[in-house]
């Protein structure tokens, strides 16, 4: 008997009567029963399905402003998030903006992923001369504040979004990587691992059946949880001027563009910041329930 | 027995004991439920008196004695019933300064694992001294000198290096000790230890139930020994408390129990730790203890319980079973029915 | 202690290097190549051109042109900056100053309300108060620094009037020290949002496990009030974690001062940055990278060595 307090309260509990499910069902059940997460699925699916049919949706044009409507306050008839001050309808340069956010988030992180997974795997597992130099190269790039790093190179290269996407995928790899880095690190060792060993399997067996079920899952959540940094990180090219340029919608250029008119037009500025925020917090709450659907441990911890 | 008045025993009838815990209960929620660490429990302890409280692991013994002095935080902790007499005055739990008091000053209490029961952060000896300046105020360094008298006491060999040490730096063996002596500094009435041997070695083992042996023998202070292992219980305790799935099922002086235990889950225990002869295989008890959020119906103890019947599926009362003694099973009561008729 | 001490300083060498290898071939990215990107983007100059080739060796191997760039860097020759044709050391040090004045006051923000909050929230875990506090950091940490920082200047500049909302009174003026600090209220607390976020949380998680080990229920058997069981006990061994994820924050502060900077108009490193990228000025641009980097650098080897003094264990060892 111990003396911590959960130990306590956990002890004795046991499940033999319960029908045992498979791990999908039994992530799924503990996806769903997360309302937090369920409701940021929600909002992510309306919102990109929002900006592919934004045609469909709006009827203005989000580049070509309406010379008789500039600076419409939000809520008024016709313009619900008001105009800017070209007289452009807010709410459709915010969905129209949303087909450049999404994917600009979105392929540095898928990029990422893949690539810093075979660096992490070169790091982690494999080893070596080799490994031991991909690790030391991570290790310079985190010396590197991530932002400046990923401004300076695209300012290097030339804006655009493809410029956005190149440069985002270029900083997260590392990170990416050292996240598989340390999970394969804590696996090469694990008892499991050992047997496979004993068992005489191959190393590509061994990382194929024992290393990537466990390492995949980490940076399916990894990304996701971070996808909200990165929908921030898309905007804050934008606002620099290195995204889409004029007059291609863009959230972090429409910030940018309300600057100016701060106190006569606050709108302008706010509305793609709380749209920002609300993409944001609804990766996050997903990236959440991804991380306690696919993690055993913490789905029975809570 | 003896069947001459006891002075002392007598003084005692009428003085209120030191410790009286009343219709205790203890609940944590779980996912699975509302886990019922301790059901309805009640003793007493008396002034002097070394009282060891043995069960298995969920049985409930640390729960209760760390609620001896409402140790445990609620939430997550809660208490439908229970009071705490502590010398005739109940005892506050949400006065969180008188309970200051008596924690400590009052009761003083011992881990499982005293080594992770000193802060890492910190020398064992500012430690030490921290206690001493919440309980003793501006006088705490005149009572310096005593600290390491005590330290001597409880067999610390060298006191002033241990009092320097970080408590990574000693062994599990000098920590349980030295924590035994800082309970004692602050010259308790009540000392709770809780399983103090489970996580030493042998020899270390041998040097904590000796010093408990000694604080019982030369001081005038209680003794609450919590333990799994009726040995060392039998070596210190006059009295022993059986607990199951959060209830007492059995209760009485140590030695009559050992002699004679009444309760069907007592008996189980004292035959798996029983001396193992030659060819003679170990007794274990089957099954195991029930799910404190799903208890079965009844008496806690029936699925495992080789005599169960009918009448089990009720929970059952304590009942008198022989003198100063109690155990919750219907047997006695059948055991009663049957020397009545017959 | 100091053993480790000179240890962390041995292994801040191969970073440094490392660091000063990818800045270096920054400048090699640039469309048209390093002449262009020192020349500035209009000149086509013959001689000029041949001049630089000269003098940054560039008609020589990749490697000896490092060691070239490098010897002048060390000796505080950053080039000359190509928007404003002065030496890029003496552009750059006034605002590498103003920015490190900038996120001084972030991290001020950022550990005092960090730790704040999240020991709060621990102590009052799963209460109103605790899921209040996490909604409002989640939010936080989730909206853009800019935005932020263009929602308090609406709010505490344009509708209070309370403070100001552009540029950085001078040190040597009239307004004194305090100016400064007028003005440093508003971009400092925007830029330490995502930063105090983070710090809440891993201090909140890491006092929860804290308070659930055994030296604290121990603290209270011995009758310590809660304030010694939260403060003095707990607290004690939760700095360890704080000061690392403060460490790693430093880098953020500095990439979140750069849009501060652009919103408020605060002469540091970030907004010369902005305006090199639109005045194209690669070289200022570059130093200004490997500048900043160091300085992070030398923060994260000052928390590592906090750290381990804090940690009985690794202290004596």
């Amino acid at each position: 008997m111990t003396t911590m307090l959960p130990a306590v309260a956990t002890e004795g509990m046991r499940s033999e009567e319960r029908i045992p499910l498979s791990a999908f069902q039994q992530g799924r059940a503990a996806f769903l029963a997360d309302r937090m997460a369920v409701a940021g699925l929600a909002i992510l699916v309306l919102a990109v399905l929002a900006s592919i049919f934004a045609p469909w949706l709006t009827s203005y044009d989000p580049n070509i402003g309406d010379t008789d409507a500039y600076l419409v306050p939000p809520f008024s008839p016709g313009h619900i998030f008001g105009t800017d001050n070209q007289g452009r309808d807010i709410l459709a340069r915010i969905l129209y903006g949303g087909q450049l956010v999404f994917p600009e988030a979105v392929i540095p992180v898928v990029v990422a992923s893949i690539l810093g997974m075979a660096l992490g795997l070169i790091g982690g597992f494999f080893r070596g001369v080799f490994g031991e130099i991909v690790m030391r190269t991570l290790d310079v790039l985190f010396a590197i504040p991530m932002v400046l790093l990923a401004i300076a190179i695209a300012a290097t290269l030339g804006s655009g979004p493809p410029t956005v996407i190149v440069s985002m995928a270029v900083v997260i790899t590392p990170y990416v990587a050292r996240v598989v880095a340390t999970t394969t690190a804590q696996l090469r060792n694990a008892p499991f691992v050992d047997a496979a060993r004993c068992a005489g399997f191959s190393r590509w067996k061994i990382l194929r059946r024992e290393i990537l079920p466990h390492v995949i899952p980490a940076v399916v959540v990894y990304g996701t949880t971070n996808m909200g940094a990165m929908i921030v990180f898309a905007a804050g090219f934008g606002f620099l001027g290195l995204g889409a340029q004029p007059p291609t919608a863009d959230w972090g250029a429409m910030i940018a563009g309300g600057m100016k008119s701060l106190a006569s037009a606050p709108w302008i500025s706010t509305v793609p910041g709380i749209v920002i925020v609300i993409v944001a917090v609804a990766f996050n709450y997903v990236g959440d329930g991804l991380r306690v659907a696919l993690d055993p441990r913490l789905r029975t911890r809570r | 027995m003896n069947a001459m008045p006891d002075p002392v025993k007598a003084q005692a009838a009428k003085a209120p004991p030191l410790l009286e815990v009343k219709n205790l209960s203890v609940r944590f929620s779980s996912p699975a439920g509302e886990v019922r660490a301790v059901e309805d429990v009640s003793f007493n302890i008396g002034r002097g008196e070394s009282v060891g409280i043995v069960g298995e692991s969920g049985s409930g013994k640390t729960v209760t004695c760390m609620s001896m002095m409402w140790l445990l935080p609620s939430p997550p902790a809660r208490y439908p019933t229970g009071t705490i007499r502590f010398k005739g005055k109940e005892l506050d739990r949400h006065r969180e300064r008188e309970m200051q008091k008596v924690r400590g000053s009052g009761i003083g209490m011992v881990f499982q694992n005293s080594r992770l029961s000193f802060n890492p952060g910190y020398r064992i000896g500012s430690q030490v001294n921290e206690t001493l300046r919440v309980h003793l105020g501006k006088e705490w360094k005149k009572e310096l000198p005593r600290v390491i008298e005590m330290l001597r006491y409880c067999n610390i060999s060298e006191p002033e290096r241990v009092l320097r040490s970080y408590p990574h730096e000693v062994s599990g063996g000098v920590a349980q000790r030295v924590s035994i002596a800082l309970a004692l500094l602050i010259k308790p009435e009540l000392l709770i230890a809780d399983e103090p041997t489970t996580a030493l070695d042998l020899l270390s083992q041998l040097e904590v139930l000796r010093l408990l042996e000694r604080v019982r023998k030369e001081t005038s202070c209680s003794l609450v020994l919590v333990s799994h292992d009726l040995a060392v219980v039998r070596r210190v305790a006059d009295r022993v408390i059986i607990m199951y799935a959060g209830r007492v099922v059995e209760e009485g002086p140590t030695a009559d129990i050992f002699a004679d235990p009444k309760h069907p889950y007592t008996q189980g225990l004292l035959a798996s730790t029983a001396q193992k002869e030659e060819g003679e295989r170990l007794y274990e008890l089957p099954g195991h203890p029930p799910d404190l959020a799903a208890l079965p119906q009844g008496c806690s103890f029936r699925p495992r319980c080789v005599h169960a019947f009918a009448k089990c599926l009720t929970m059952p009362e304590l009942l008198p079973a022989g003198p100063e003694r109690v155990a919750r099973c219907h047997l006695l009561d059948a055991g009663r029915e049957a020397a009545h008729h017959g | 202690m100091i053993s480790y001490t000179l240890k962390r300083i041995a292994m801040a060498v191969p970073t440094l290097v490392g660091v000063s290898l990818v800045t270096f071939l920054l400048l090699r990215l640039v469309p048209g190549g390093p002449v262009q990107a020192v020349l500035g983007v209009a000149s086509t100059n013959p001689a000029a051109v041949a001049a630089v080739t000269k003098e940054m060796g560039l008609d020589r191997p990749l490697y000896e042109q490092y060691f070239i760039w490098l010897g002048k860097a060390l000796s505080g020759d950053f080039g000359m900056s190509t928007q404003f044709r002065v030496p890029v050391a003496a552009l750059i040090l006034p605002k590498l100053q103003n920015t490190l004045i900038l996120t001084t006051g972030s991290l001020v923000y950022a550990v005092v309300l960090g730790i704040l909050i999240g020991v709060v929230t621990a102590i009052y875990h799963r209460s109103l108060l605790d899921r209040a506090l996490m909604l409002v950091t989640l939010v936080g940490a989730s909206a853009p620094v800019f935005w932020v920082g263009l929602l308090l200047i609406y709010l505490f500049a344009i509708k209070l009037n309370w403070l100001p909302a552009m540029g950085m009174s001078s040190i040597a003026g009239n307004s004194g020290p305090f100016g400064v600090l007028r003005y440093l209220i508003l971009p400092a607390f925007a830029n330490s949002i995502i930063a105090m976020a983070v710090i809440a949380r891993i201090v909140r998680s890491s006092m929860l496990e804290v308070l659930t080990q055994p030296y604290v229920l121990a603290a209270r058997a011995r009758g310590l009030s809660r304030y010694r069981q939260v403060v003095v006990h707990a607290f004690r061994n939760v700095l360890p974690d704080a000061i690392n994820i403060t460490g790693l924050q430093v880098g953020f502060l500095f990439g979140g001062a750069l849009f501060v900077e652009v919103v408020f108009a605060w002469p540091g490193v970030g907004y010369l940055m902005y305006s090199t990228i639109q005045s194209r000025d690669y070289v200022t641009l570059q130093a200004a990278i490997l500048l900043v980097s160091a300085v992070f650098v030398l923060v994260n080897l000052i928390a590592d060595v906090a750290r381990m003094a804090l940690d009985p264990r690794e202290a004596r060892a």
